[in-house]
């Protein structure tokens, strides 16, 4: 007992000692943030440890994850605890120039080092008035990757290529449904994804062009549909695509010994001119509290150096020109990459282009999969993309309007807490009469205070403020009164809060009856006692519970996809037409409650199997005897005597299914067209791909917690009355 | 069919074993349509697995069970025209009496007008009618044990199955049902089948007293007949409290003719086992036939009273017999006849309520 005790306190105390070392920084201590893996980080580490040996600094490297580079960024910088210099994207310096997470690196990157990069990075790491908020780095882009055996000689357009013969393999693949990656044709006939001023780009005819452009690659059959980037590498390395379009991190993961070509993106027939791909640029940031510090700038100089560009080279595609003058030995496709990265374009650091990818996509998608396509229809597509993107854009309450809300809130809220009050005219002087006994639990209360209550709260408050993170303003109950109006657009349109709720709610009936069905059946078969083998079924059956539901959501994905996936392969073979899974709401929904299901059972069986336990078994008898068959018995006595067990598992799982963001967010991912996203998952699309409007999301946190509670509210009668 | 009468209910060689245990082995019984047949054995012998079989709720290993000229053995318990009363009452929680009640008429489908009229007539035998609208958990043991036979008898079976029902019941409250069950199973003219480890219920309920041992019948008849000419000695312990005296004794032939000695007492041989050769025997006697020494019971022995139980209207005097290396024997005088601690009582039996065991076999040695 004791010990135990103890061993929690040395975890709180070593806890608060890491949290406290951050803190300190010591004068000649640097500390540099990277989210690379492999051969980049080695090259990194390389350099660092150089640096370390040549002036008696101290560097610290800390590898961040990918996905959670930015959030740890702004994090910790805004607490003063994170790096002094950082290595990211350079499309992120919009918002980070926002937030205030980096200043201007002019003495890193003083003019005269102008020379010393491709000019296409110093374009990018200066802004208009020449000021440099970053050191170029390394250069990211994509190209065409040749699998020799399979091509030869280096194609001259798109069209060729798509042409040429290749023992029955996929000429080219590529992630046709990916904006990304569609970019180049869109670049190519001219357009661009965000305009000037913000406007939204994917519009008119280059975006009509690059449409037609994909769709009529991918009609031809010569192209594999909806492919994402694992199938696209998987096809490669198969040897079942001849040619896919990738960057240098794909080519690194690639297995080694595959014959392999990277040459730039050839040009198209179609178009006048070239495809460019996006360009991404690192760059190296200065975190402000680092800015007046010289060892910072000159430790970010070093990195950046012609120098240690001769070692970072091996790794990954530098952004110092001379190197590639040079006549060291690179590697081939790297040099490759380079020349593409040259006639890339860079992508815009507007914090609106973040907006643009999810109507983008959306539009790419709905005009891919369409089995015809007339200039009419895809109008409509495009039309309804660019109405999206302004449709998500956070809305500026006037402060007259938000003080109106306010008030009319603050009345419900005080109306409904009297309401509730004289609901309970004894509450106060119970409160009262059972202080003395608050003292005992008090531990707990503090725990479930700071653990559940205050983040509950600061979620409610956020709900409050609109506009991006950062440049929140108080809108009053603006959200609400936004969401719950299904902002102006019709009450059951695309990403109305009613459509979402209507299919949560469907979501959560189909799946809840599907999962007690299931389980019922499966514990009534495994409860039988004449079953051999029983403990090996249960354990098999408890199998799907265990495996960590992201795990099965992505592998269901895999099963559900049009070409290569399992099912559809089921479906070949017994002579029946694949499906489209994710192209229609119903199929897509199917998909998605499939998996779930498959997750879900398990819960509920177990649930059942010890309920049945509690089922006298003479009470049975009596059925026998008095004239049941199996299933009158059943039905008339088995079920009536679970329900007082089952119904609180029934509430729970409704209450699990109601918010299962997993499964909706990995399997289809809202396809078709968000029509499949339930609430959360929708929630989550506010607060982080469009315009990053925490408030809005917020909102939609309160509102769902809302209807849980109420529902809990009303499922407890019921389940007293099944008691 | 082997036997000429077709009887409501017959058990046919039947045996059953759970896994490698043989429960019953070589049962054969036959209840009469009417007949009150009751199962008694002490505790494992197997009542109520023979009872469960009968009803269809355990299948047997081998044998067979007849009801009427039909071979029911395959059939599952709903075909079998029967009712039972669990010992647990086995009610259905979640339906009120009323419902527990109707619930055998529902599933075979009876017209609405027709349960009404049945659950009536069965609450009104039963006293539930102030009942009907309750759930069992609201119901004392005494009203649940009303409403399982109340199940019972709204189905107007063929055959009622009882596995001891009153066993959760209080004493006044037991013999008061006691009472009530042979009354309605007169009243409803079916055969019953009636399961219990209390002798008194065997002995009052009972036109055929079964008596189980290991799986086995030991004796069946009419209750008098196992208790007055019981087969062995097994069968004359079971039945009547306090149990019978059973003392080592010699079946001697002297001048005088046969007797018996028990140490130094001297008993009188009836005359059916006249005709036995000399040999070792245990004597059975009743308490409540051995009394003070009469005429029509010559004394043989003296009884010195260790303790007595006074039960009011009766009393049973506790002692040794005098002379027989201080055998201990129960006897039964009359409640006015004043005994103390170290008294000696002259004690007589009548000839012909003594029976004797053979020693080895525990059989009676009747001829
Ligand atoms: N399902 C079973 N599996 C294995 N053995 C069983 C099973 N049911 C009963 N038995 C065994 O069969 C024997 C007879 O059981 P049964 O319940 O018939 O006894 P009983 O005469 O009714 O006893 P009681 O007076 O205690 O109710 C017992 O030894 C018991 O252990
Ligand atoms: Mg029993």
């Amino acid at each position: 007992m004791k010990a135990w005790l103890v061993s929690i306190l040395l975890v709180v105390v070593a806890f608060g000692f890491v949290l406290g070392d951050c803190r300190s920084t010591a004068a000649n201590r640097i500390v540099l943030w990277h989210a690379y893996r492999g051969a980049e980080e080695q090259a990194l580490l390389e350099l660092t440890a150089r640096y370390e040996a040549q002036t008696g600094t101290t560097v610290e490297v800390l590898a961040v994850p990918f996905l959670a580079y930015a959030s740890k960024l702004s994090s910790a910088i805004e607490r003063d605890q994170g790096p002094d210099v950082f290595i990211d994207a350079h499309e992120r310096l919009g918002s980070y120039r926002d937030d205030g997470l980096v200043v201007h690196a002019d003495a890193a990157f003083p003019k005269d080092d102008n020379e010393r990069y491709d000019a296409i990075a110093t374009k990018v790491a200066r802004d208009d008035e020449g000021v440099a908020w970053g050191v170029p780095f390394a250069l990211k882009g994509v190209a065409l990757i040749l699998n020799t055996s399979l091509v030869e000689g280096a194609p001259d357009s798109i069209e060729s290529l798509v042409k040429s013969r290749n023992d029955g393999a996929y000429p080219l693949a590529y992630e046709a449904e990916s904006a990304y990656v569609h970019a180049p044709w869109l670049h190519a006939f001219g357009g661009s994804m965000l305009g000037p001023n913000d406007a939204y780009g994917f519009t008119g005819e280059p975006a009509r062009k690059s449409v037609l452009f994909a769709r009529s690659l991918v009609s031809s059959g010569l192209v594999p549909a909806s492919a994402d980037g694992a199938l696209v590498k998987q096809l490669f390395e198969s040897g079942k695509a001849a040619a896919i379009i990738g960057g240098p991190g794909l080519v690194s993961e690639l297995p080694k010994g595959l014959p392999l070509r990277v040459m730039p993106l050839p040009r198209m027939h179609a178009a006048a001119s070239a495809p460019e791909p996006f360009l991404t640029v690192e760059l190296l940031f200065l975190a402000p509290r680092s800015v007046a510090r010289p060892e910072v700038s000159a430790f970010a100089r070093f990195l950046a150096s012609d120098e240690s560009a001769r070692t970072r080279v091996r790794a990954q595609v530098v952004a110092n020109a001379a190197t590639w003058k040079g006549a060291e030995a690179i590697a081939p496709h790297l040099r490759a990459f380079h020349d593409a990265a040259l006639a890339s374009r860079p992508m815009s650091t507007r914090t609106a282009m973040r907006a643009t990818w999810e109507p983008v996509e959306q539009a790419i998608r709905s005009a891919m999969r369409a089995p015809n396509i007339d200039t009419a229809s895809l109008d409509a597509i495009l039309v309804e993309s660019a109405r999206r993107f302004e449709s998500s854009k956070p809305k500026t309450t006037s402060a007259s309007k938000a003080r109106g809300f306010t008030a009319v809130a603050v009345t419900l809220f005080a109306a409904a807490l009297v309401a509730y009050r004289s609901s309970r005219p004894r509450f106060w002087s119970g409160l009262r009469a059972s202080a003395g006994a608050y003292a005992y639990v008090m531990h707990a209360a503090i725990a479930v205070f700071v653990l559940v209550v205050l983040p509950l709260i600061a979620g409610a408050v956020t709900s409050f403020f609109s506009g991006p993170r950062n440049h929140m303003t108080y809108a009053g109950i603006g959200n609400y009164v936004d969401i719950l109006t299904a902002r102006g657009g019709p009450l059951l349109g695309y990403g109305s809060f009613y459509r979402t709720l209507l299919v949560t709610i469907v979501w959560t009936i189909a799946n809840v009856t599907l999962h007690v069905t299931i389980g019922l059946a499966l514990a009534l078969l495994l409860s039988r006692p004449l079953l051999r083998l029983r403990g090996l079924y249960r354990t098999l059956l408890i199998v799907p519970w265990a495996v960590p539901s992201y795990v099965t959501a992505l592998a269901y994905k895999g099963m559900f996809h049009q070409q290569f996936g399992a099912v559809n392969a089921l479906l070949r073979k017994c002579g029946a037409e694949p499906v489209s899974w994710f192209s229609h709401f119903s199929t897509a929904f199917a998909a998605n409650v499939a998996t779930n299901v498959w997750l879900g059972f398990p819960f509920m069986m177990v649930v059942i199997l010890g309920a049945l336990t509690n089922v006298p078994k003479d009470v049975l008898e009596a059925a026998d005897v008095d004239g049941a068959t199996s299933w009158q018995r059943f039905r008339h006595v088995t079920l009536p005597l679970l329900l007082p067990q089952l119904a609180p598992a029934i509430v729970l799982g409704a209450v699990w299914t109601f918010n299962m963001f997993n499964v909706v967010f990995l399997v289809s991912g809202g396809e078709p067209d968000n029509q499949t996203d339930i609430l959360v998952s929708e929630a989550y699309r506010w607060a982080f791909t469009r315009h990053a409007q925490y408030g809005y999301a917020a909102a939609y946190a309160v509102l769902i917690f809302g209807i849980l509670w109420l529902t809990s509210r009303l499922s407890r009668r019921w389940q007293t009355e099944v008691a | 069919m082997p036997s000429g009468t077709v009887h409501c209910c017959e058990v046919r060689n039947l045996e059953k074993a759970f896994d490698q245990t043989v429960v019953l082995s070589n049962v054969n019984l036959a209840m009469p349509s009417g007949s009150f047949t009751v199962l008694v054995g002490a505790s494992g012998c197997g009542k109520s697995t023979l009872l469960r079989t009968v009803a269809g709720l355990e299948s047997p290993t081998s044998g067979s069970i007849w009801m009427g000229d039909r071979d029911v053995t395959a059939l599952p318990p709903k075909d079998r025209d029967i009712a039972m009363v669990f010992q647990s009452y086995a009610l259905y929680p979640h339906l009120s009496v009323r419902e527990n009640l109707a619930f055998g008429l529902k599933l075979r489908r009876t017209p609405e007008t027709e349960i009404a009229g049945r659950v009536a007539e069965a609450s009104a035998i039963l006293g539930l009618d102030a009942l009907l609208d309750r759930l069992p958990k609201q119901l004392s043991g005494g009203q649940r044990q009303r409403v399982a036979m109340g199940r019972a008898i709204v189905r107007r079976p063929r055959m009622f199955l009882f596995d001891e029902p009153l066993s959760n019941l209080d004493a006044a409250l037991r013999a008061e049902v006691r009472v009530d069950i042979r009354k309605l199973h007169d009243r409803m003219g079916g055969t019953t089948l009636y399961v219990t480890h209390d002798q008194v219920e065997a002995m009052t309920l009972a036109d055929t007293l079964c008596l189980l041992r290991a799986g086995q019948i030991e004796q069946m008849g009419p209750p008098l007949e196992l208790f007055d000419r019981p087969v062995s000695r097994y069968v004359a312990e079971f039945l009547g409290s306090p149990k019978i005296n059973c003392l080592d004794g010699q079946l001697v032939y002297t001048n005088a003719g046969p007797h018996i000695t028990i140490g130094s007492s001297t008993l009188s041989v009836p005359e059916r086992y006249r005709a036995l050769s000399p040999q070792s025997v245990v004597v059975g006697l009743r308490p409540h036939h051995l009394t003070p020494a009469s005429a029509e019971a010559p004394q043989f022995g003296t009884l010195l009273v260790t303790f007595y139980e006074a039960l009011g209207f009766e009393t049973y005097v506790h002692g040794t017999l005098q002379g027989a290396g201080d055998k201990a024997l129960v006897i039964r005088v009359d409640s006015n006849h004043r005994v103390a601690r170290g008294d000696a009582i002259a004690i007589g039996v009548r000839p012909e309520h003594t029976v004797l065991f053979d020693p080895k076999s525990g059989r009676a040695l009747d001829t």
